[in-house]
């Protein structure tokens, strides 16, 4: 292990590990990655697959369709070979008035930068999703160039990539401090020794204001627990993946075959991380399941588990530094790391070199912390007021 | 005999080549082989294939089986029908 550095990153997901591949690209030297466990082993590894260039914000609509164009050319860039990229669509089931205001609005919004989404009758949902229960179904967004890539295979990709340029993987190292000296960043101190450096990136997306709290700083990133549950391999019938947000769920089915579908805990607070499973969700989200598409009935599940987003105030990525420590950045991906990762990687390189120009077409102002006034969210409270913001189960 | 062929995982088609292999470029964590290899994510989540892996790491890595991390095993025990759970307690 390194004794100094120059960049150190904290946490080996999809986040961490594409910020050491971009850093490394780009020409910076001396990184050192530290995990506390193996690489993907937090929510990287617990994700729905999924990624999606449709987003309530132009912001996130360029960031989505940036790493879309890259997820095409990582695989053969890295050299790790097939990362699983299939585009089949991601739909959204309307099932409200106001929700289909809401996506039309989005929709012009969308299509004016170059994401073609388009808008079905329910008549249309059957047409592509024969097994759809449409009653009380009133439209559906859909854009054809979302889809599904393999998580694992995209962060040991990064993970390739970053060390064949140089940068050091410490896993089963676990932070324990971090290091500050006249508002500076000195070193980041583990439980296998310390490295000094003056440069610390927190990409610990669910556990970050743990390790912010090192720094003596408080950050408005709170867990938030998703359950999720997968089915046994079935024919693959290339469908867009399902949300609705009435419905509280979404469905994706795996290349592999398995349908993957998930939601949000109702019943654990906002701001702990407990990577437990539980029988309510699996029943609450087997009658969602079958009430929507009834063929599921005879299909059995195998697996549940679950994760955790990294909530923010606006649920955008928070990318930057922290203006009271320098060389503190945060790398958060608000639930969207995996999706997102490249721009995410690609913007933190921009950031550090001090680029005033970007690939990504959004200022560095759109996704970092200066952008939240009064930044506290509440950790203590239920997390069924949040059911209605954008993301609660995408 | 031909190890490319002797399956440990039949859901996911890990044979014991796949696994030495693994084994042979660092990785000493059950749970790491999971991630790499999808074995005991199929339909019979490792009923069959755990304990045929975890035993095979510790014989070729030299360990006592104690220390090999079994990944957990996770609720559905064994397959259900959607249908079957969706009715819950009735």
């Amino acid at each position: 292990m390194k004794k100094t550095a120059d960049i150190v990153i904290i946490g080996g997901g999809v986040a961490g590990c594409s910020c050491a591949y971009y850093l490394a690209k780009r020409g910076f030297r001396n990184i050192v990655l530290v995990e506390k466990k193996y690489i993907t082993s937090g929510s990287t590894g617990r994700c729905a697959a999924n990624f999606k260039e449709q987003w309530e914000s132009p912001v996130k609509c360029e960031m989505g369709k940036y790493s879309i164009r890259q997820f095409k050319v990582l695989g053969e860039e890295t050299g790790f070979g097939d990362l699983e990229v299939v585009q089949n669509g991601y739909m959204f089931t309307l099932y409200q008035p106001d929700q289909v205001a809401e996506f039309k609005r989005r929709q012009t919004m969308q299509n004016s930068i170059g994401v073609p989404t388009q808008y079905l009758e329910p008549y249309e949902v059957k047409q592509i999703i024969p097994q759809y229960n449409t009653a009380g179904l009133l439209g559906a967004i859909l854009n054809p160039e979302d889809g599904h890539i393999n998580p694992f295979k995209l962060t040991f990709a990064y993970e390739k990539g970053a060390k064949d340029r140089g940068v050091e993987f410490d896993t089963y190292t676990t932070v324990t401090g971090i290091r500050v000296e006249g508002g500076r960043v000195k070193a980041v101190i583990t439980d296998r020794g310390t490295i000094e450096t003056p440069v610390v990136i927190n990409a610990t997306e669910a556990e970050t204001k743990w390790i912010s709290r090192m720094v003596g700083l408080y950050h408005p990133v709170e867990p938030q627990k998703h359950e999720i549950l997968i089915t046994e391999p079935m024919d693959y019938l290339k469908l867009p993946m399902i949300t609705s947000y009435d419905q509280k769920i979404y469905i994706h089915q795996m290349p592999h075959g398995g349908f993957a579908m998930g939601t949000l805990n109702e019943f654990q607070p906002m701001g702990i991380v407990n990577y437990g499973s539980s029988w309510n969700f699996l029943e609450e989200m087997c009658r969602r399941a079958v009430q929507m598409i009834p063929a599921f009935q005879n299909v059995r599940v195998i697996r549940q588990w679950a994760g955790h987003y990294g909530m923010t105030p606006d649920m955008n990525v928070i990318l930057g530094p922290a203006p009271e420590v320098e060389g503190y950045i945060l790398a958060t991906g608000a639930a969207k790391s995996m999706m997102m990762s490249p721009a995410i990687g690609t913007l933190i390189a921009e950031i550090l070199a001090g680029d005033t120009e970007s690939a990504i077409p959004i200022s560095k102002k759109d996704v970092g912390l200066s952008r939240f006034q009064n930044y506290f969210i509440n950790p203590g409270g239920s997390s069924k007021k949040n059911m209605d913001a954008e993301d609660a189960v995408s | 005999m031909d190890e490319s062929k002797m399956y440990l995982c039949r859901c996911e088609n890990v044979t014991l080549a796949d696994l030495h292999k693994i084994l042979d470029a660092g990785v000493t964590s059950m749970e790491e082989v999971k991630r790499y290899t999808r074995c005991t994510k199929g339909p019979c989540q490792g009923r069959t294939c755990k304990e045929l892996i975890a035993k095979e790491m510790a014989r070729y890595l030299h360990v006592p089986i104690e220390s090999i991390d079994i990944p957990k095993d996770r609720a559905p025990i064994k397959p259900i029908p959607m249908g079957e759970i969706a009715k819950g307690d009735q």
